[in-house]
């Protein structure tokens, strides 16, 4: 589905990408982990089309992924919920709607509202939302066109608990539809039983590339939380 | 399904919104109706004053006046905006286009295409509003004939619209090809030409103001794109009307068209350039409001640690901050490089007017200072702190705070209002009086726009708010801020001398910053932090 080879990103003097290169296979619940700053957000920017490569690749379904086509196949939720501050909860949908061609989309929207308990804040302004809100809108935005991959930058922060759950649910939905999901996390218990596979980059590379079991097998036997092994595999040399 | 069709029902949520939100807030309809009364009664008084005759000598004089100042306030916006082209792409795009439309599978030319033409056609009215308001004055001076109004008008606007594609496609073909360094070597060595210019019209005419109008109205500016075309167009309402007049505004138009063209040829990638102008124009808008704050000179910037001693506590910590933020950006925290300015400035002037009897240029100087700054300080103004939320959180009265906020600014700015007065002062030998009480006078109008501000800041924190109604706050603060000081100034200039009236203004500015900080107290204690 997503092919990344070789990839780099230079800000000034900070590589804040070094040469990774990953492949997501159909269906793939993918967590990518890191400390901060380690390159995650940058890395999902450059996937989704906002920051420029400075060299290497990225394909989704062998389309390059600046090209019309790919857009399509993608939805990207920002790390920070940034909305038209004078359009309605409901018109952001809408607009997805228009944007992305969707049919039935008042049903879709919905669902999602109610998934999200927006159910009541539909008219209310972008601008009138609290952080929380506004993050669910902006994963609102990020379901309704229903696309092949997701890319998700920290999408749990600011959520409260109904709504985590409720995440959770979903990632779990879209990968039974063979639904393919990337997202960058600090919250290493809710990727234990949720991701099929786990990256880590630290200082712009990729340390670490594994199934949770096979990576904790491989550090510590087996034994041992998530928390842990994280903290063995991004420390200081 | 066609790609504009979304972007422009959009806008037309938005703007529904907006007018939606206005009709439910009683207090800001009623600034807005207030609003479009004033700009009614400007129309009337302008078009009145349009047709009245004036003598045939004072019309030359001020046409003269004003074409040199139209070509020189040209220039330096130019200059301003192709340097900072070097570094920053403009924007057209807010951070809801950034996160949600930008990722979507529109084109992103045709995002741009729509953006670039909205934005234009949303300038051509909004920038209107400053024309409209300066009307009345124009025709003071001079005749405008009134049939070619549009002329001027769409002079004036064409310079405007051409700016922003100006700058946005300069970054492009920066990032694009790579060519930074050569671009702002051209950049540089244009700003030299054009200096040079200037001071060989300044010691061929061997005086200021006719040397400098001499270089701003020499014949072959008008075939300057941008600048001279611009010029041309607008001065037809004054000079009246000749085919070149016509032509140069064609020409204009079609280099807009021209640069929105190639910009939609040449941008497909784009997005990265626009994403941190656009960042950095929210942050702004957030902090409180449409405040730039003052860009220093990068060649002072220091990283790392500045040392700045610390003496006093509570409220004082704001200066202690403002200390090292100059400190770690500028020559010294008490020294700019607009001291060094300011010397160069008032040795230049004292230079080319030191035949002149009397102290009249060190009046002019000051006087037209204190204007400039007047008409800066609503847009420029280094106050950041209000956004944050230690202004209610640190220890203090109100009123220690206010001011500790503001003193680092108000000492640098009286170094620097001394600084011209003694240069000035000495190279045309004025007493040590004139040279004090000119230099107070300059430190008490810096000292007054930053209060008038910020009580305007606290009492209206919302940016659009600020945008449209600029030019009314404008208006309530030379009524409240010029007009007390020039009645108290006059009436004491009548009963002794010239200098007098400065003296007047003074004492009566201080009288107002006292005021001013007492209301700015008396409001924070009953603001909440948004
Ligand atoms: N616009 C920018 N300009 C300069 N440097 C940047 C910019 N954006 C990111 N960086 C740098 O790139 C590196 C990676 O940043 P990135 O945002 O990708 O980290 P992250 O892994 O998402 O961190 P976090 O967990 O804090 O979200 C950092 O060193 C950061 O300082
Ligand atoms: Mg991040």
């Amino acid at each position: 589905m997503l092919k990344v080879n070789n990839l780099n990103k230079m800000f000034k003097k900070t590589m804040a990408v070094n040469g990774i290169s990953f492949t997501l296979n159909k269906g793939d619940v993918v967590g990518l982990l890191g400390p901060n700053g380690a390159g995650k957000s940058t890395t999902m920017k450059m996937i989704a089309g906002l920051l420029r490569k400075d060299y290497g690749d990225i394909e989704m379904d062998g389309i390059n992924n600046n090209l019309l086509k790919a857009k399509s196949k993608f939805t990207y939720i920002p790390e920070v919920p940034e909305l038209y501050e004078m359009l309605t909860v409901k018109e952001h949908l809408h607009f997805i709607a228009d944007a992305y061609d969707i049919d039935n989309w008042e049903e879709k929207a919905t669902k999602l509202f109610k998934r999200y308990d927006l159910y009541d804040k539909q008219d209310k302004l972008a601008k009138e939302l609290s952080k929380g809100m506004k993050q669910k809108v902006s994963i609102c935005c990020g379901l309704l066109p229903e696309p092949e991959l997701y890319l998700f930058d920290e999408p749990m922060i600011g959520l409260d608990p109904k709504a985590i759950r409720e995440t959770k649910l979903i990632f779990k939905e879209l990968s039974d539809q063979g639904k393919t999901i990337f997202v960058s996390t600090h919250l290493l218990d809710s990727i234990e039983n949720l991701c099929h596979r786990v990256l880590v980059m630290k200082n712009g590379r990729i340390i670490a590339d594994g199934d949770v079991k096979s990576l904790k097998n491989k550090l510590s036997n087996g034994k041992g939380s998530l928390e842990e092994l994280f903290l063995e595999v991004t420390k200081d040399e | 399904m066609n790609s504009y069709k979304p972007l422009f029902r959009k806008d037309i949520w938005t703007f529904k919104n907006y007018i939606l939100e206005i009709k439910n807030d009683k207090k800001r309809l009623i600034i807005y109706l207030l609003y479009i009364f004033w700009i009614g009664s400007i129309l009337i008084s302008g078009f009145s004053k349009l047709n009245k005759n004036k003598s045939d000598m004072s019309v030359s004089i001020g046409s003269e006046y004003i074409a040199a100042l139209i070509t020189f306030i040209g220039i330096f916006i130019l200059m301003y905006n192709l340097y900072k082209g070097l570094n920053e792409s403009s924007t057209f795009f807010s951070m809801g286009d950034v996160n949600v439309l930008f990722q979507s599978p529109i084109s992103s030319k045709k995002i741009l295409l729509y953006h670039m033409i909205k934005q234009s056609i949303i300038n051509f009215f909004i920038y209107g509003i400053v024309i409209l308001a300066l009307l009345p004055t124009l025709g003071d001076l001079v005749n405008i004939e009134v049939r070619y109004l549009g002329f001027m008008y769409l002079g004036y606007i064409s310079f405007l619209l051409l700016i922003e594609p100006l700058k946005f496609l300069m970054f492009t073909l920066i990032t694009k090809y790579k060519i930074e360094s050569f671009l702002s070597k051209m950049i540089y060595s244009l700003l030299g030409l054009i200096i040079v210019y200037i001071i060989y019209h300044l010691v061929k005419a061997e005086d200021l103001l006719k040397g400098i109008i001499k270089a701003m109205n020499a014949y072959y500016i008008n075939y300057i794109p941008i600048i001279g075309w611009a010029k041309s167009a607008f001065m037809t309402a004054i000079y009246g009307y000749s085919s070149w007049s016509l032509i140069a505004l064609i020409l204009q138009f079609t280099l807009l068209a021209l640069l929105v063209f190639i910009s939609y040829n040449t941008a497909n990638d784009y997005y990265e350039d626009v994403l941190s102008a656009t960042n950095k124009r929210e942050l702004r808008k957030k902090r409180k409001k449409g405040l730039k704050k003052r860009k220093n000179f990068f060649l002072f910037t220091k990283k790392g640690k500045v040392n700045v001693k610390s003496k006093r506590k509570g409220p004082w910590a704001f200066m202690w901050r403002a200390k090292v933020y100059y400190k770690r950006t500028d020559i010294h925290p008490y020294f700019s490089i607009l001291t060094i300015f300011s010397l160069i400035v008032g040795l230049t002037v004292g230079y080319f007017t030191r035949n002149t009897e009397g102290i009249i240029p060190m009046y002019i100087a000051n006087g037209v200072i204190a204007y400039i700054m007047f008409l800066m300080s609503s847009v420029y103004v280094s106050n950041h702190e209000l956004t944050k939320p230690y202004i209610y959180l640190i220890p203090g009265t109100y009123i220690e705070k206010i001011i500790a906020m503001n003193l680092v600014d108000i000492i640098r700015m009286t170094v620097n209002a001394f600084m011209l007065n003694i240069a000035l002062g000495l190279t045309i030998k004025a007493s040590l009086v004139t040279i004090i009480s000119l230099g107070l006078f300059l430190t008490s109008f810096y000292i007054l726009t930053v209060f008038a501000n910020f009580l305007v800041r606290i009492i209206f924190p919302n940016t659009i708010d600020h945008k449209t109604l600029f030019p009314l706050f404008f208006m309530l603060q030379i009524l409240l801020m010029l007009i007390p000081g020039a009645i108290i100034g006059g009436i004491v200039a009548t009963l002794t001398n010239a200098l007098g009236f400065f003296i007047g203004v003074t004492v009566t500015n201080f009288i107002i910053v006292a005021i001013l900080i007492l209301l700015s107290s008396n409001i924070f204690e009953r603001l909440e932090w948004k």
